[in-house]
This record gives structure tokens, sequence and C-alpha cells, in this order.
């Protein structure tokens, strides 16, 4: 099913028109006035998006995993290791990202008191572990396995790393965590909007598309080297 | 292919974080309409990602096409 998604077109022409719309309109957009943040607002239409992606990425990661754990399809284990490889390139241009928007508005590329950039950077470490392990074995039956494992207690570590851990620190500096209203509850105007959600599926779109194109030029490799 | 792709993604952040980073810079490039400029740029860059994306999607069909049976 994924393979005659990423095959299709609609949805990678959708992407196109939305990244143009987000990377052209994001700047011209009016938006509203406000303190410290400024122009800097704008990196919301990028950083947000980026993990958003990533998150997505992960998911079909730990989806596959499971699904060559319960049916022990090699094709399920290529899907799951594309996603992890371009979700980690989403993360770590997440990190870059967030990097510049510290520095504007917090003052520093990274704030070693912030609990979520650290759990970031943990995640990041996390599923970098995963792709160590995927390169220590030979066998192909025991990588898959041992992978697809290891996967499944990433993406719980990358969800409370990210999303748990955060929301119950008594001090963040993000928005939505340690106590601090979320975005939507006062930064977020109805011109933000138009451009921030276009922009989450932009950027999703477009870790999809990397994504299918690793899956079938893995499956072609191994095809070609017959290794099914 | 990847390291290219990577090089030119790695710009199009570079360009929207000098924008999105910084306010002098920001202030600067609303006036006299440079913001236009930038844009023309970040848009050949991304066009530039796009085609090469699509140039992939062309090589790996030939190529499915080839290995099929």
């Amino acid at each position: 099913m994924f393979e005659k998604f990423a095959r299709a077109s609609w949805w990678k022409i959708l992407t196109v028109i939305l990244l143009f719309y987000t990377v052209i309109y994001g700047f011209l957009v009016q938006i509203p006035e406000l303190n410290i943040l400024e122009e800097s607002i704008r990196n919301l239409f990028f950083h947000v998006p980026m993990w958003f992606s990533m998150m997505t990425l992960m998911s079909i990661n730990l989806y596959f995993s499971i699904a060559y754990l319960s049916k022990g399809e090699k094709r399920a284990d290529v899907i799951a290791e594309s996603a992890a490889k371009v979700g980690f390139f989403m993360g770590v241009l997440g990190i870059l990202t967030g990097a510049v928007w510290a520095r504007v508005t917090w003052g520093a590329w990274w704030v070693f008191a912030e609990v979520k950039l650290n759990g970031a950077a943990a995640a990041i470490l996390v599923y970098a572990a995963y792709f160590i392990l995927r390169n220590s074995f030979s066998d192909e039956e025991i990588k898959a396995r041992f992978s697809a494992v290891y996967a499944i207690f990433a993406f719980v570590m990358f969800m409370v790393l990210i999303n748990v851990i955060p929301r119950m620190s008594s001090s963040s500096l993000h928005p939505g965590n340690g106590g601090n209203p979320g975005f939507n509850a006062y930064d977020l105007d109805s011109n933000l909007r138009t451009v921030f959600y276009p922009a989450v599926l932009a950027w999703i779109g477009l870790g999809l598309w990397l994504t299918g194109l690793q899956v079938r030029l893995a499956l072609i490799f191994r095809k070609k080297h017959q290794l099914d | 292919m990847q390291k290219v792709f990577t090089l030119s993604i790695f710009l199009l952040s570079g360009f929207q974080m000098a924008l999105a980073g910084d306010q002098a810079v920001a202030n600067a490039l609303m006036e006299g309409n440079k913001i236009n400029s930038v844009l023309v740029i970040l848009s050949i860059i991304l066009l530039g990602i796009i085609a090469f994306l699509i140039a992939q999607e062309r090589k790996i069909k030939r190529l499915e096409d080839n290995i099929k049976p």
C-alpha cells in the first residue's frame, strides 16, 4: 500500500504547491505585532512543521516495524528504515531552525536548562542509535528483527522526551510546555494560520516524498542483488 | 544524490534562518522591496530541489521498468 502511495503523483503536486506557498507567502504574510518574537515568528512555518514531519515519519517507522515483527515481510523493514532516515533528517533541520530561533528570542543558540531542547537532542541520539544498531549486524534477518524491536522502544522514548517530559516540567521556555500557554492561545492569529497549516502539510508531504524515493531505490537494489 | 539534496535544503533553511532569525535583517529586507529579490532566490533554490526530486522520480521509474521480469 505504501509503495502504491509512493508512486502516485497527485499528492506530490500538492506538496510542491504548498511548499512554494509556504516559502513565498510565509515571508509576505502580515504578522501580528509580537513582543520579542517579532519577525522571527515566521520561523513557525519551518521549525514546527519539520518536527511534525519527523513525528509522522517516525510513526510510519513504528507502524512498519510492528508490521515486520508480525508478518516478517522484508518490505516492511525497508519502509521502516527509509522513514527513520528521512525522519532523522527532518529532526536535524528542526534542531537547526530551533537553534536560530532560540538565539533571537532567548539570546543563545542552545539553552542547556531548557528541557525540550535537551529532550529533542536526546531523541535525535535515540534514533542515531537505531542506525548504529542496524549497521552492527550483517545478517539481514537479525538486523531487521532487532531494529524493529528497538524502533518500538525508540518511538516511545521519542514521544516521552518531546511531548511528555517538557509538559510535566515546571519550567520551560517553549510555548505549551512547563505551564506556558501554547502558541494557539496567544500568538497564532488567523493570518499565521493561513500559512502554518499548509506548511505542516507541505513539510510532511516532502518527508513522505523523500521516504517514497528511498523505499523504491532500496527495493530496486534488493531486486538487483537478489536479496529477497 | 543525497549530498546535493542535503546541501540545497540546508541552503534554503539558511536563507530562512537569516530572514526569520534577525530583526535588523528582516527590517532591512522589508525596505525598498529587497524581500522580492530574496524570494526569487528562495524560489529558485526550491525549484532546484523540486526539479532534482522529479529527476530522481524519473530515474527510479526507469530502473523499476528495467528490473521488472
